[in-house]
C-alpha cells in the first residue's frame, strides 16, 4: 500500500492540538506519525518521506490559481464558496507554515 | 455507528463540492497547479502520483484499490501507466460518477470499477486486491 497522508507532527502539546482543530477542519487529518498510525494498523513500514515542502508549494499554487480566476469562480460557484474554499486553502497554508500540518508519502507491507 | 455531526458536514461539503469541480475555471485552476484535470479535490500532483507506481509493483494482471478516491485520483493514473484492474471506493456518488467517465475516457472502463463505500468498512473479502493506493484520506 502506497500514497500520501496529511498529518499532525508527532508529540504536539495541548494547545498546539486546539490550534490544528480550531485552524483546519479536515476531516482526513492524521494525528501524529503515519509510521506509528501503520504500525499500530499491523503494517509494515517500507518507506515514510516527508513531502511537506511540495505540499506546501502545491496549496500556495492552488490559492494563487484561484485568485486569477477569481473572477470565473465567483461566477459559477457564488460568493460564499468561494470565500469559503479560499478560506480552507488559507488555514491549510497557515497550518504549515505554524508546523501543524505536514505530508508524507508512506510506503507499506502487510505484517 | 453514524458518522458524527462534524464528519456528516464534512461528507455534505464534500458531496457539493465534487458536484462544483467540474466546472471550467475549477479545471482550469487543476491544470494549472497539478498537471491534470479530473475534478479533484486534493493535493497530489502528476508527479507524486506517479512516484507511487515504486512502490505498489503493478502491471496488468494485478487489482489495484484506490480508496477515498474521488474521480479516480491516483488511481486513473497508476491503472493507465501499469494497466492493472483497478476499483475505486468513496462515499459522494457524484464523485464516483465522474470517476467512471475518466475511465471511459481513458479507454480502460472494461478494467476499472467504483464501489460507493468507506474505507472503515470496505465491503471485499481479504485478498480481493494486491495493491492499495490512497491520497489525502487517511487518519
Amino acid at each position: 500500500m502506497a500514497g500520501y497522508i496529511v498529518h499532525t507532527p508527532a508529540g504536539l502539546s495541548a494547545a498546539a492540538e486546539q490550534r490544528v482543530e480550531e485552524l483546519v477542519p479536515m476531516d482526513a487529518l492524521a494525528d501524529g506519525s503515519p509510521v506509528e498510525l501503520a504500525e499500530r494498523a499491523g503494517f509494515s513500514v517500507v518507506t515514510c518521506d516527508d513531502v511537506t515542502d511540495q505540499f506546501r508549494t502545491t496549496c500556495d499554487a492552488i490559492l494563487r490559481a484561484r485568485e486569477r480566476h477569481e473572477a470565473e469562480l465567483r461566477a459559477v460557484d457564488g460568493d460564499e464558496v468561494y470565500d469559503d474554499d479560499q478560506r480552507r486553502k488559507v488555514a491549510v497554508l497557515t497550518g504549515i507554515d505554524e508546523g501543524l500540518l505536514e505530508r508524507s508519502l508512506i510506503a507499506v507491507v502487510k505484517g | 455507528m453514524p458518522p458524527s455531526r462534524g464528519k456528516q458536514s464534512e461528507r455534505e461539503f464534500f458531496v457539493g463540492r465534487y458536484g462544483r469541480l467540474q466546472s471550467g475555471p475549477a479545471r482550469q485552476v487543476e491544470r494549472e497547479v497539478l498537471g491534470h484535470e479530473v475534478g479533484l479535490n486534493g493535493f497530489t500532483t502528476i508527479e507524486q502520483a506517479s512516484a507511487l507506481l515504486d512502490f505498489l509493483e503493478l502491471c496488468p494482471d494485478r487489482r489495484l484499490l484506490d480508496v477515498g478516491a474521488g474521480r479516480g485520483w491516483p488511481g486513473s493514473l497508476l491503472a493507465d501507466s501499469s494497466g492493472c484492474q483497478l476499483t475505486c471506493t468513496d462515499i459522494p456518488l457524484n464523485a464516483l460518477a465522474g470517476a467512471k467517465q475518466v475511465f471511459a475516457d481513458l479507454g480502460m472502463g472494461a478494467r476499472s470499477g467504483v464501489v460507493a463505500a468507506d474505507v472503515v468498512e470496505l465491503p471485499f473479502r481479504s485478498a480481493t486486491f494486491d495493491a492499495v493506493a490512497h491520497a489525502d484520506v487517511f487518519c
